[in-house]
C-alpha cells in the first residue's frame, strides 16, 4: 500500500494532477510511485527508483522529487496557511483608547443594549488585550447576547488570566449559545495540557469502534469505521464532527481528519447547524483555513430551500409549517435557506472588510486562504453573454463579460475595487465586466491595497501556490511594487515563478530577473540568473534569455550551470544552441567535465514524467558522442551502468550511447547489464542495445549471425535501421557470418509480408549490398523463388534469372515461367519456347496455356498456329483446347477440331466434348453432329446427357436446341431403332415444354408415328371435327 | 456471431488429362471428417455442385441504384435545360446548340483518348470481380458424412435460400473406410472453376481427408484460421429454415420439365410491380395449376400430382431463386415441391442420378421488418425433459438417420414425444430433417452449441409479441381478405390495457398500413418496424391461417 502520499498540482491551459508515494516492495525496500495524469482521468502509474530502496534513501528520493516537481511549476494541494502574530496585530495605540475609554463606566452607561454588544465585539475584533479585565468584570449582566460577545472578545484578547471566568462561564451560562462561546474563549485561553485534558475527555465519550481507531491512529481503518452506520447507534455524528474541532486544538491527526469532514459536510438538515457552529469558531480563533473552506463551500453550494418572506409556510411530511418555526427547532427537519446562505456569504466580506480597514495583521491571512480555494480547473470558462437591462425608457441589450469565478463574491471583493473594471449584482452574488480581464502585470486593482503591502510573503505564496489566473495577476502585480522583498527571494523560487503556468507570475519574474542581470556586475550570479531564464516553459522567455546568450556564446560557454540549464531546456530553440555553447566550451579548461557530471546528476533524478525529456536525450546522446565525447568517455563507468536499470527509457537509451562513447571498452560490461536490453519490447531500447551490442569486439559479433538476423527482421522498423550497419559490417568481414545470414532473409522473402515494408527492405538488402551473396545460392532456390506464392520471392526470383543464361535451366522450368508475374521473365520464357519448340512439342507447351496473362496466352497461341499443322494435332491435344478453362483457347482447339469433325474423323473428340458445360462448345457440337457421330443408336445414347442437357437449356442455346432437334428428326427418319430412342427423349420433352418448342417435338413424334406405327410415342391424334356446311 | 473454423491448407481441385482430384480441407477444430471415394457419376456431381455453388453466392436483395452519375449529367445539362425554359429560347437555342455541337466534339475527342483506359479499368474491376469473388461466400458449406449418404449444405448470402446436395454412396467408387460426422469445409470461389472441369472419362476422387493435419512435412501448407462474423439473422435464417423442413405440408410431385417451364417463364418475364408470387392452385384430382403473377400467367402440370384433399390457393414469394436449379434441371428425374403455407418457406427436392438436390426457400427473398411476424418457425413447441432429450439425441447419434417411429422404438420412447425432441434438435441446428427420406439425421451446424435464446427473435418487440401470443392476450381477431391482401383486426391485452390493432397487408403480404395505440407506435409510426401489439395480431393470424390449412 502507497504511504505519505503527496498530491501536487500544475494548474493552466494543461493541467496535470501528480501524486508521489511510498509503496514498500517485497524485499523489504521502498519504491517511490509517482502517478500522473489529467485532472478527471486516470493516473498511470510509474516507478521513479529502478530497483527498491532502503526507507531512508526513498524519503530523500521523494523529497528531491517533490522539489524538482514544484520547481516545474506544481504547486501541492494543501497549503498550511500561516497563524497570525498577535504581538503584531497593527492596532494603533488611539484605537485602543478609544475603545477602552467606551467601556469605562461613564461612558458604557450611556450606550444601548445593542451598542454594548457592538463594542465588546469590536475589542475582540482587534485583540485589545489590556480590555480583558473591564470585559470581566461585565460579565453575568443576564443580557445573553452581551455574554456571547463577551466570551468572544475575551477569548480572542488571549489574556490568560480570564481562563477561570470563561471557564465558570462555559458551565454557568445563561444560554447554550454562551455557554458553547465560554467554552470555546476557555480552550483559546487554556494551556496546552489542558487542552489535551479536554480532548482526552471528549475521546473517552466516543463510540467505541471510532475510540479504538482514533487510539491506533491509523487513518484507512479510522475512514473505515467513520463510514460504518454501526459506528453511530447512539450519536450524532455532527455532535461528533464539534467535539472533534475541539480535539484538534491538541492533537494533529484531527485536524486533517477535521478538513476532510467539513469539505464534504452535507449542508442539510442535521448537519447544517454543525457547519455554522465551526464556521463562527474558525472565525472566533482566526482559523483561516477552516473559515476559507466553510467560507467557500457557503459560496458554492446552492441553498436547500427558498425563503421569502416572514411567516411563509412549507409542507412537510404531510402538513404544512411555518419556516421561522421550523428553523429555531432543535430536531429542525429545515437548514440552509437562500437567506442564510447569502448572510454567510456577506459576513465573510464583511469579517475581512472590517478587518482590513482597522488595519488588523488578521486580514493578510485570512484572505489569503480565501484566495487559495479558487481553482480555475474547477470553474465555468469564461464567457460574453447577451443581458436586457433597462435604460429607463426600454431595454437595451448589454454585452458582459463572465470570467471564471465571476459568481464567487469574495473573489471579486478581494480582487477588484469598487467602482473598477468589475461591477456586482444587489447582492454581490453576480460580478461582470465589460470586456476580458487582463492577465497583464499593470496597475493594480485590488481594494485594500496597503494591508496586502505588510505581507508580501502571502503574496509570494500566492504566485506560488494558487491555482486561479486572476489570483496570479494580482499577486504578480504586488509583488512588482516589492523590490525589496524580492531582492531577498531565493534562485529556487525564481526558477519556480518563471516556470509557473501563468504568463503572468512568468512575467513578472523574468522582469524582475532582466532588470537585477542588467544591473548585475558579477558575472557569476548573471549567469546562474540567466541559467534560470533559458530553463523557463514559456517561449517569450527563453526567446530573450537566447537574445543574451548568443550577443556573447563564447563568454558564457564558460560556465558550466549554464552550459547544464541550456542543454536541459525544455524549448527545443534553446538547445538547439546547445551544441555551439558545447563546442566554445571545450576550449574552457574544466567546463565540460563539470557540465558532463551535472548532466550525470540530473539523469539520476530523471523520470519518465519529466518533460521534453526524450528530446533532451536525444540531444545529450549526440552531445556524448561527439563534442563531448573526451569529457564523457572518463565520467564514472559504474554510473553509467546504473543508469541502465532506470526507469525512463530515453535514460536507458542515452546510458547505452554513452558507454559507448566511453573510453572503457564495451567488451567490460558485464553480459547480464546489457541482455535483458537486447530482449526489451521498447524498440527505442531495442535499437539503442543493438548499437551498444555493436561495439562488442567482432570476434564476439561473428557467432551471433541468429541473434543479428532476429534484429534485422524485427517488425520494429527502428530496430531494424539501426541493426543494418553492423549486419553489413559484419557480412563484408566474414563469409561465413554471411552465410549463416541468408537463409534468414530468404525465408522473409518466400512467407506472406506481414510487417508492412520488410519484405522490401531484404530485397533491398538482397538485391544490393548483399546481392553478391543472393547470386551465389544455389539455382534449386532461384527456382524455389521463381515459383513461390509470394510477390518478393517472384521478385527475387525474377532479378537472379538475370544471372542466368537460357540454357542453364531446364525447359520444364521454362514453361511453368510462362506463367510468371513479371513481364520480362514471361517475354524470356516465351521466346524460349520458341526457340525450343521443336525439343518441347505440343505437349510439352500446353500446360504453358493454363496462364492467366493474356500476352502470354496470345503469344503461345500464334506459335502454336504458326509451328504445328492443323494435321499434325492429335485428337488428345484437340480435347484438351477444346475444354480449355480460356476462351481464346478453346477457340484454337474448336477451330482446329471444327475441320476434323467435317471430315468425319476423330468423332471421339465430340463425344468428349459433348460433356462440356459451357453453351459455346455445346454449339459446337451441335454444328459437327450430322458429320460426326455415327449412324447407329448407340451413339445417340452415349450422347442423351448431352441431348438432354442442350434441350433443356433454358431461354438460351437456340441455335444448338435447332442444330440437335434436326439432327435427331433426321436420324429417327433414318431407321427404327434411333426413332425409338428420339421418341423417349421427345416425349420426356414434348408434353410439357414450352410452347416454343412444342410444336417441333410434336412434329417430330408425328413423324415417327407415321413412319413407325409400332414405336409407342404417347402421341394421341384426334381427327378435327368437320364442319358440316349447309 | 463469430464463427471460428481452422483449415489444414486449403481445398485444392487438381486437373490433368485423365483425372480430377477433390480434396475438400475440413475444420480441425470439429471432430475429424474422413470420406475419400472416386466419384462414378461425374456429370450429374458436377451439375449438383454448380447448383450448390450458385446457391451460396446467390444475392437477390434489391439493392439502391446508384443516382451519382446522372445527378452528375444532370447539373451538367441544368445549363441547357434551363435555357429551353428562358423567353429568349430561340436565341439561346441557337447558342446552345453550338456549343453543344463543340461540346460534342470535345466528348468524342475525349471518348476516343480514354477508350483504352476505360478499357483497362474494366478489365482491372473484372479482375478484382474475380479474385474477390470469395468474399460473396458467407459462410463455408458444411459436409456431412452418414453411413449411407455424404450431403452437402450451404445458405445464400441473401439470407433466404438453402441448399443441399446429397449424393447416396452408390454415386461412389473404390470407397475405403469412412469417418461420419459433419465439418465445414474451405470453399472459395476458385474451386466452382475447376469444378467444371469435370468429365466423365476422367477418374474424378472426393477427398475429406483428416490425416492431412496429422503429419508435417517439409511443404508444409499451415492451418489458415477464418474466424468469420455472421449477423444474427442470417443464422436464424438457417434455423428457421431447417426448422421448417420438418413442418407437415402439401406435397406436390412435379415432371422436371414443369420446373423448366417455371423457370422458362421467369426468364422471358420481369416483373415491374407486384405481387410477385407463384400461385399454386391445387385441386383433388386436378393436376397442379401454377399462376404467376402478376401476369396471370397459368402454366398447368400435366404429369403432376399432389396431396392436397380439398381445394387450396398457396402463394409462394421469392420465385426467381428457383433458377438456382436450371442446370440440374437436365439431370433431374423426379420434382418434389414442400409447401407449408401461403407466406411460409417452400422445399424444393430434386432428384436425378443417385443424387438429391434441395432447395429451401424462405418466405421471402428479403426478410425485412415489413414481413416481420414469421418468426415463430423457432418457436418453442412440445418440452421434453432434458434427459428424454439425451437420450434421443444419443440413439440418433448411434443411427445417424431415423424416422421418429424408429427412433421412439429404438429409445423405448412415445413417437410423438422422440418428434418433438427432434423438432427441438432441429431448431437448434443440431439435427436436419431428410426430405427425401423422410427421416431425422444427424447434423451439428456449428462446433458450439448455437445461442437459441439469442437467435430466437429478431428484436425484443418479437419476443414480446411471442409472449403475448403464447399468453392468448390477442383478442378478437378477425382476418378480412381483400382484392389484394388482407386486413387483421385485433385487441391485444397488454398488461390490462387493451389495445386495438389494424394491418393492412398487400398481395405480396407486406405490412402497407397500420395503426395502434401504444407509445412506440405514436411516436416512431412504421419507421422502426412495427409494435409488438401489431407483431402479435400479425402472429396470431398467421397461426390462425396455418391451422385451417392443416384442418
Amino acid at each position: 500500500m502507497a504511504m505519505g502520499a503527496i498530491a501536487l498540482f500544475r494548474p493552466g491551459a494543461e493541467p496535470l494532477r501528480l501524486t508521489l508515494a511510498l509503496s514498500p516492495a517485497d524485499d523489504g525496500g521502498y519504491w517511490v510511485v509517482l502517478s500522473q495524469g489529467a485532472p478527471g482521468e486516470a493516473l498511470v502509474a510509474l516507478h521513479k527508483n529502478n530497483s527498491p530502496l532502503p526507507l531512508a534513501a526513498a524519503q530523500a528520493l521523494l523529497e528531491r522529487t517533490v522539489a524538482a516537481k514544484l520547481d516545474d511549476g506544481f504547486v501541492g494541494l494543501e497549503s498550511a496557511v500561516p497563524a497570525v502574530d498577535a504581538s503584531a496585530l497593527g492596532v494603533t495605540a488611539a484605537q485602543q483608547a478609544g475603545l477602552l475609554s467606551r467601556l469605562e463606566h461613564g461612558q458604557w452607561r450611556l450606550l444601548a443594549a445593542r451598542q454594548r454588544s457592538r463594542l465588546v465585539w469590536r475589542v475582540g475584533e482587534l485583540r485589545v488585550a489590556a480590555a480583558v479585565p473591564r470585559l470581566v468584570e461585565l460579565l453575568a449582566t443576564g443580557d445573553a447576547m452581551l455574554d456571547y460577545c463577551l466570551a468572544w472578545a475575551i477569548g480572542r484578547c488571549g489574556d490568560a488570566g480570564a481562563k477561570e471566568a470563561m471557564a465558570g462561564l462555559s458551565r454557568r451560562g445563561g444560554s447554550e449559545m454562551v455557554k458553547r462561546m465560554a467554552l470555546l474563549a476557555w480552550l483559546q485561553l487554556a494551556s496546552a495540557d489542558e487542552r489535551a485534558a479536554h480532548a482526552a475527555r471528549l475521546v473517552g465519550d466516543w463510540p467505541l469502534p471510532l475510540r479504538e481507531a482514533w487510539q491506533a491512529g491509523e487513518p484507512a481503518q479510522l475512514a473505515r469505521v467513520l463510514a460504518d452506520a454501526d459506528t453511530w447507534q447512539r450519536h450524532k455524528r455532527a455532535e461528533w464532527l464539534e467535539q472533534l474541532d475541539q480535539v484538534a486544538l491538541a492533537q494533529p491527526l484531527a485536524r486533517q481528519l477535521l478538513l476532510d469532514e467539513l469539505a464534504q459536510l452535507p449542508f442539510a438538515a442535521g448537519s447544517f447547524r454543525t457547519a455554522r457552529r465551526l464556521y463562527k469558531a474558525a472565525e472566533f480563533r482566526g482559523d483561516a483555513t477552516v473559515w476559507a473552506l466553510l467560507q467557500r463551500r457557503f459560496e458554492q453550494t446552492g441553498a436547500a430551500f427558498h425563503h421569502a418572506y416572514e411567516g411563509q409556510g412549507r409542507y412537510l411530511d404531510g402538513r404544512w409549517v411555518r419556516i421561522s418555526d421550523e428553523l429555531v427547532r432543535q430536531d429542525s427537519r429545515l437548514a440552509y435557506s437562500q437567506r442564510t446562505r447569502r448572510y454567510l456569504v456577506q459576513r465573510g466580506w464583511r469579517t475581512l472588510r472590517r478587518l482590513g480597514s482597522a488595519g488588523s495583521a488578521e486580514f493578510p491571512p485570512l484572505a489569503f486562504a480565501a484566495l487559495l480555494q479558487y481553482d480555475d480547473a474547477a470553474a465555468k470558462p469564461d464567457m460574453e453573454v447577451s443581458r436586457s437591462v433597462w435604460d429607463g425608457r426600454r431595454y437595451q441589450t448589454r454585452r458582459e463579460y463572465h470570467y471564471r469565478h465571476h459568481d464567487a463574491t469574495l473573489f471579486n471583493r478581494l480582487l477588484f475595487r469598487p467602482g473598477g473594471l468589475v461591477r456586482g449584482n444587489r447582492h454581490a452574488s453576480s460580478w461582470a465586466a465589460d470586456q476580458a480581464l487582463p492577465v497583464t502585470l499593470g496597475a493594480r486593482l485590488e481594494p485594500l491595497a496597503e494591508r496586502w503591502d505588510q505581507r508580501p510573503d502571502l503574496l509570494l505564496r500566492l504566485a506560488l501556490e494558487s491555482r486561479a489566473e486572476q489570483v496570479q495577476c494580482f499577486a504578480a502585480r504586488a509583488l512588482a511594487g516589492q523590490p525589496a522583498y524580492c531582492a531577498g527571494i531565493s534562485d529556487t523560487l525564481w526558477r519556480r515563478l518563471l516556470n509557473s503556468p501563468f504568463t503572468a507570475t512568468a512575467q513578472f519574474a523574468y522582469d524582475y530577473l532582466f532588470q537585477r542581470i542588467a544591473a548585475e556586475p558579477d558575472r557569476e550570479r548573471r549567469e546562474a540568473w540567466l541559467a534560470l531564464l533559458v530553463g523557463s516553459r514559456h517561449p517569450a522567455i527563453c526567446d530573450a534569455a537566447l537574445a543574451l546568450l548568443e550577443a556573447d556564446p563564447a563568454g558564457h560557454a564558460s560556465s558550466p550551470t549554464l552550459v547544464t540549464a541550456v542543454l536541459l531546456a525544455r524549448t527545443a530553440r534553446v538547445r538547439k544552441l546547445s551544441r555551439l555553447l558545447c563546442q566554445a566550451a571545450l576550449a574552457m579548461p574544466g567546463v565540460a567535465e563539470a557540465t558532463v557530471q551535472r548532466l550525470l546528476d540530473w539523469l539520476d533524478d530523471a523520470d519518465p514524467a519529466t518533460e521534453a525529456l526524450e528530446p533532451i536525450c536525444d540531444n545529450l546522446a549526440w552531445l556524448v558522442s561527439n563534442t563531448f565525447r573526451p569529457a564523457a568517455g572518463k565520467v564514472d563507468h559504474g554510473r553509467l551502468q546504473g543508469l541502465l536499470q532506470h526507469a525512463a527509457v530515453p535514460v536507458v537509451c542515452l546510458a547505452m550511447d554513452w558507454l559507448i562513447a566511453h573510453e572503457q571498452p564495451v567488451s567490460s560490461l558485464p553480459p547480464a547489464s546489457y541482455r535483458p536490453l537486447l530482449q526489451s519490447e521498447d524498440e527505442r531500447v531495442l535499437a539503442a542495445a543493438i548499437r551498444l551490442l555493436g561495439a562488442l569486439p567482432e570476434p564476439v559479433l561473428l557467432t551471433q549471425a541468429e541473434l543479428i538476423a532476429r534484429f534485422a527482421l524485427c517488425p520494429a522498423a527502428t530496430v531494424r535501421q539501426a541493426v543494418q550497419p553492423l549486419m553489413l559490417r559484419l557480412a563484408g568481414l566474414d563469409a561465413a557470418f554471411l552465410a549463416g545470414l541468408m537463409p534468414s532473409l530468404l525465408d522473409v522473402v518466400f512467407r506472406a509480408e506481414t510487417i508492412v515494408g520488410l519484405q522490401d527492405e531484404v530485397l533491398a538488402l538482397l538485391t544490393g549490398p548483399l546481392a553478391q551473396a543472393s547470386r551465389e545460392q544455389p539455382y534449386d532456390t532461384t527456382q524455389r523463388l521463381l515459383e513461390a506464392r509470394s510477390r518478393a520471392a517472384q521478385r527475387l526470383g525474377s532479378w537472379l534469372l538475370d544471372g542466368y543464361s537460357d540454357a542453364e535451366l531446364p525447359l520444364s522450368l521454362w514453361v511453368r515461367l510462362t506463367r510468371h508475374e513479371t513481364l520480362a521473365v514471361r517475354q524470356r520464357a516465351l521466346a524460349m519456347m520458341a526457340a525450343n519448340f521443336a525439343a518441347l512439342g505440343v505437349d510439352g507447351l500446353l500446360p504453358a496455356l493454363a496462364n492467366r496473362w493474356d500476352d502470354a496466352r496470345g503469344a503461345l497461341i500464334a506459335c502454336l498456329q504458326a509451328r504445328v499443322a492443323a494435321a499434325d494435332w492429335q485428337m488428345a491435344q484437340l480435347i484438351q483446347l477444346c475444354d480449355h478453362e480460356h476462351a481464346d483457347v478453346q477457340a484454337l482447339g474448336c477451330a482446329l477440331l471444327g475441320g476434323r469433325l467435317a471430315q468425319g474423323s476423330d468423332t471421339e473428340a465430340l463425344m468428349a466434348l459433348a460433356q462440356h458445360p459451357s453453351l459455346k462448345v455445346q454449339r459446337f457440337v451441335a454444328d459437327y453432329l450430322q458429320h460426326a457421330v455415327a449412324d447407329d443408336v448407340a451413339s445417340l445414347v452415349r450422347l442423351r446427357p448431352y441431348f438432354l442437357t442442350v434441350l433443356a437449356q433454358v431461354n438460351r442455346g437456340r441455335a444448338a436446341k435447332t442444330a440437335v432437334l434436326d439432327f435427331l428428326r433426321q436420324r429417327a427418319a433414318a431407321s427404327e431403332p434411333a426413332a425409338r430412342e428420339v421418341a423417349t427423349l421427345f416425349e420426356h420433352l414434348a408434353v410439357t415444354v414450352a410452347l416454343t418448342d412444342r410444336a417441333q417435338y410434336i412434329a417430330g413424334l408425328y413423324d415417327i408415328r407415321r413412319r413407325y406405327p409400332a414405336i409407342a410415342t404417347g402421341l394421341a391424334v384426334h381427327a378435327a371435327a368437320v364442319r358440316e356446311v349447309a | 456471431m463469430e464463427f471460428q473454423y481452422r483449415y489444414y491448407g486449403e481445398s485444392r481441385v487438381s486437373n490433368d488429362a485423365s483425372s480430377t482430384g477433390i480434396s475438400f480441407a475440413p475444420d480441425t477444430l470439429r471432430k475429424p471428417v474422413h470420406f475419400v471415394a472416386d466419384i462414378n457419376r461425374h456429370l450429374p456431381f458436377r451439375e449438383a455442385i454448380s447448383a450448390l455453388h450458385d446457391v451460396v453466392v446467390s444475392d437477390l436483395r434489391t439493392r439502391q441504384r446508384d443516382h451519382s452519375e446522372y445527378q452528375a449529367w444532370l447539373q451538367s445539362q441544368e445549363g441547357a435545360l434551363l435555357a429551353e425554359f428562358m423567353e429568349r429560347a430561340g436565341e439561346l437555342q441557337g447558342q446552345a446548340k453550338a456549343v453543344q455541337a463543340q461540346l460534342g466534339e470535345v466528348q468524342r475527342r475525349k471518348q476516343a483518348m480514354l477508350a483504352p483506359f476505360w478499357k483497362a479499368r474494366q478489365r482491372y474491376f473484372d479482375h478484382i470481380y474475380a479474385s474477390d469473388r470469395s468474399l460473396w461466400i458467407m459462410l463455408d458449406p458444411v459436409i456431412t458424412v452418414h453411413p449411407d449418404r455424404v450431403f452437402f449444405e450451404c445458405f445464400s448470402r441473401d439470407e433466404s435460400t438453402y441448399a443441399s446436395v446429397s449424393c447416396s454412396h452408390e454415386a461412389f467408387d473404390h470407397r475405403g473406410e469412412f469417418a461420419c460426422g459433419t465439418t465445414n469445409i474451405d470453399y472459395s470461389a476458385a474451386l466452382y472453376d475447376e469444378f467444371q472441369k469435370i468429365r466423365d472419362y476422367k477418374t474424378t476422387r472426393l477427398a475429406v481427408a483428416a490425416e492431412g493435419f496429422t503429419v508435417q512435412t517439409g511443404d508444409d501448407p499451415g492451418f489458415v484460421e477464418h474466424k468469420i462474423d455472421v449477423p444474427d439473422s442470417w443464422v436464424r435464417g438457417f434455423l428457421q429454415v431447417s426448422a421448417a423442413m420438418a413442418q407437415p405440408g402439401h406435397r406436390l410431385h412435379l415432371h422436371p420439365m414443369d420446373l423448366h417451364n417455371f423457370c422458362l417463364l421467369l426468364r422471358r418475364r420481369k416483373e415491374k410491380a407486384g405481387p410477385r408470387a407463384i400461385r399454386f392452385e391445387l385441386e383433388p384430382g386436378k393436376p397442379v395449376r401454377a399462376v404467376f403473377e402478376p401476369w396471370g400467367v397459368e402454366v398447368v402440370c400435366p404429369r403432376s400430382s399432389h396431396t392436397a384433399t380439398e381445394p387450396q390457393t398457396i402463394r409462394v414469394w421469392g420465385r426467381r431463386r428457383l433458377l438456382t436449379l436450371e442446370r440440374f434441371i437436365a439431370l433431374a428425374q423426379t420434382v418434389e415441391v414442400h409447401l407449408l403455407g401461403t407466406g411460409l418457406p417452400s422445399f424444393w427436392v430434386v432428384e436425378g442420378s443417385g443424387l438429391r438436390f434441395t432447395l429451401g426457400l424462405s418466405g421471402w427473398t428479403a426478410n425485412d421488418w415489413s414481413r416481420a411476424g414469421q418468426f415463430d418457425l423457432l418457436g418453442p413447441r412440445k418440452h421434453a425433459d432434458a434427459l428424454t432429450r439425451e437420450k434421443v439425441y444419443q440413439t440418433l447419434a448411434q443411427h445417424w438417420k431415423l424416422t421418429p417411429t424408429e427412433l421412439g422404438a429404438a429409445a423405448g420412447l412415445d413417437p410423438q414425444v422422440a418428434e418433438s425432441c427432434l423438432l427441438l434438435f432441429a431448431e437448434a441446428g443440431r439435427v436436419v430433417y431428410d426430405l427425401g427420406d423422410r427421416a431425422y439425421r444427424l447434423r451439428e451446424l456449428s462446433r458450439e452449441p448455437l445461442p437459441l435464446d439469442q437467435l430466437r427473435y429478431g428484436n425484443e418487440r418479437e419476443e414480446r409479441a411471442a409472449g403475448m401470443v403464447a399468453a392468448g392476450q390477442v383478442g378478437k381477431l378477425a382476418i378480412q381478405a381483400q382484392a389484394a391482401g388482407r386486413v387483421i383486426e385485433a385487441l391485444v391485452d397488454d398488461a390490462g390495457r387493451k389495445r386495438p390493432v389494424r394491418l393492412v397487408l398487400d398481395g405480396d403480404e407486406r405490412l402497407v398500413e397500420a395503426s395502434c395505440q401504444c407509445d412506440y407506435f405514436v411516436r416512431n409510426r412504421l419507421y422502426k418496424g412495427p409494435c409488438e401489439h401489431m407483431l402479435a395480431a400479425r402472429l396470431a393470424a398467421g397461426r390462425q391461417r396455418a391451422g385451417q390449412a392443416t384442418q
